[in-house]
């Protein structure tokens, strides 16, 4: 596989790619205001989103479509920024919270708050909460290479956590799929979106809102620890020799790992892959370097699941398909071509 | 023990394997280096030289005794200090994602921290040192094993501290880059270097000093004239050398019997 190293110091395109990453943000989500059942030129998206809203269109535009878009963005980039920093720690480019198990810990619980009939923000809390508990989980389980006082024994070790992640992936599914053998008849279609991820249910202005801003708190957080992060991708025993608090820092960024997927989750259910295929694509482009790569995934995680949203919601029209499906469909040949070039 | 020391070992014990499978690798080993020496570490496979490199650099707990760099406990220094101590040269690297190799030694100017005006020649000079210089812009993973190898070398010496472990240095090394491998560790100015090797030859070209274990726990250590003997190496391996008189200092033959003439056919 012949990645394109990444350019030392100063390359000359390095400091586009943010930019020209956000213009593709900001146009993926023009876009999806203006397609859909109603088609809303460019002049009428402008003019709503100036405040223009003398009429049907503008509304569809700024309730409907905006805050669904903004949901869209906010979960494709949390989920590229916890698949990114995830394939960091765990130094395999295969890892993603879906593959791993930890988006489908978090719609358990959620699931399971549902089916108790609790409150939406109880539901959303215990979804976070799930995905943190199955990150816990896994870190138990491969504590050996995660957080072993034998460095030299964790390093060998480290293959085997992914393994190990899939496994937890497997018992989330089969939960997911007891619980939904178990719920009324009238419930079912509510619980399936959690099983597949779906943004049909993210019109809430505020909801949106939150979650940008989450996003942005967790990136910059791990865009602080990124330095450190570029030298535990070369194995623990390199990094701790050269001076970087490995324990410390992994800590911190498998908790940021677990709430962006956590409340990814919330907003959209388990979306998979997205986590996977963003921050593999943004490689190919930015390279290696973590301090570039973990915000051009956020934001090309942002922009590709809004475009995968808008597909989703038009190819069939009038009937809309769950967002992951796609994100499936277009993920699992990704990992299986990638798998192949190892 | 005297403040001289740059790295010393008081009543160290190193274990391997639990309970039924557990074997006592070095027992209670006293040992000074100072500064500037150059010692190598010699054994039979197992006898716990690259777990002791590990817990003198501090990423292997110690089952018993302490590690002491100038003075200062290793337990009692953190992450920052420890690396402005020693630096380790393994022999597995992990390049799971791909990276330049320039890229891969400026990680050693990590401690340096961001406004770092010497990384750029250091890198050079370092990867220069060990016949590197042409692989820079190239990918760490499109490298043979001994270009790897040395890539690892000059990424410790860029690192600039006054300890080297190296886990065997010349492992991959072709006959010309063992001795310009050797050599730059000889010629590196005041740092006090701490090898393991298997080859005696290239430890009688490198050491001031020598460490050898058995594998059942014992020890010794002292200047390199004195046990970089044929006498030493036979019992040290449990298989003949003899000397040979060189161009320089004796060669140590390996004097094992030929197979080809004793198999039957």
């Amino acid at each position: 596989m012949t990645v394109p190293a990444f350019a030392a110091g100063s390359g000359r395109g390095r400091r586009y790619v943010i930019p020209a990453l956000a213009a593709t943000g900001v146009a993926s989500i023009v876009l999806a205001l203006m397609v859909g059942s109603v088609a809303a030129p460019w002049s009428e998206v402008i003019g709503a989103l100036r405040g223009q809203r003398d009429d049907s269109v503008a509304a569809i535009v700024l309730d409907l479509r905006l805050p669904r878009a903004l949901s869209a963005f906010a979960v494709g980039g949390l989920l590229a920024l916890s698949g990114a920093l995830l394939q960091a720690l765990l130094r395999n480019p295969l890892a993603d919270p879906y593959v791993l198990g930890i988006s489908g810990g978090a719609a358990v619980a959620a699931l399971i708050a549902l089916a108790a009939g609790a409150a939406l923000w109880v539901m959303q809390l215990a979804s976070a909460a799930g995905a943190l508990i199955t990150l816990m989980l896994l870190a138990l389980l491969a504590r050996r290479s995660l957080f072993s006082r034998d460095l030299v024994a964790g390093d060998d070790a480290a293959s085997g956590v992914l393994l190990t992640g899939v496994m937890i992936a497997a018992l989330t599914a089969a939960t997911l799929s007891l619980l939904l053998a178990l719920a009324p008849e009238g419930r079912l279609r509510s619980m399936v979106f959690w099983l597949l991820g779906d943004l049909a249910g993210a019109t809430d202005k505020t909801t949106a809102a939150v979650a940008l801003l989450l996003l942005a708190v967790l990136a910059a957080i791990a865009l602080v620890l990124a330095r450190p992060l570029n030298l535990i991708l070369r194995g623990d025993v390199a990094a701790f020799t050269q001076g970087v608090d490995v324990e410390r820092i992994r800590r911190v960024l498998v908790v940021v790992a677990a709430l962006a997927t956590g409340c990814a989750v919330t907003l959209a259910g388990a979306i998979g892959f997205v986590g996977f295929v963003a921050p593999h694509i943004t490689r190919r482009i930015v390279g290696n370097d973590q301090r570039l790569l973990l915000p051009a995934a956020a934001l090309f995680g942002g922009a590709l699941l809004v475009v995968a949203d808008t597909i989703a919601r038009t190819v069939v029209a009038p009937l809309q398909l769950p967002v992951g499906v796609l994100t499936a469909l277009l993920g699992v040949p990704v990992f299986l071509w990638l798998l192949q070039q190892r | 023990m005297t403040a001289a020391a740059e790295v010393a070992c008081l009543n160290l014990s190193l274990r391997v394997g639990r309970s039924a499978g557990r074997r006592v690798l070095v027992r209670t080993l006293d040992w000074e280096v100072r500064a500037g020496e150059r010692w190598v570490i010699l054994g039979p496979n197992g006898a716990g030289k690259s777990t002791l490199l590990a817990a003198l650099a501090g990423v292997r707990p110690v089952d018993d005794g302490s590690i002491v760099y100038g003075g200062a406990p290793l337990s009692a220094l953190d992450v920052a200090a420890q690396a402005t101590r020693r630096a380790l040269v393994t022999d597995r690297w992990h390049d799971p994602f791909s990276a330049s190799v320039k890229q891969t030694v400026l990680t050693a100017r990590y401690r340096f921290g961001n406004g770092d005006a010497r990384a750029a020649a250091i890198v050079h000079d370092a990867l220069a040192q060990f016949d590197c210089a042409h692989l820079a812009p190239a990918d760490v993973r499109m490298l043979s094993r001994g270009e790897r190898q040395r890539v690892a070398i000059a990424t410790a010496f860029a690192q600039e501290t006054p300890v080297l472990l190296l886990d065997e240095p010349i492992s991959h090394q072709d006959p010309r880059h063992q001795v310009l491998v050797l050599d730059a560790l000889c010629r590196a100015h005041g740092r006090t270097v701490v090898a393991s090797l298997h080859d005696v030859n290239a430890a009688v070209r490198l050491a001031t000093h020598a460490l050898l274990l058995t594998g059942r726990a014992d020890w010794s250590a002292g200047p390199a004239s004195e046990l970089l003997t044929a006498q030493h190496m036979s019992a040290l391996f449990g298989t003949p050398f003899a000397a040979q008189p060189g161009s320089g200092a004796p060669v140590l033959l390996h004097q094992s019997p030929d197979v080809r003439e004793s198999a039957p056919l």
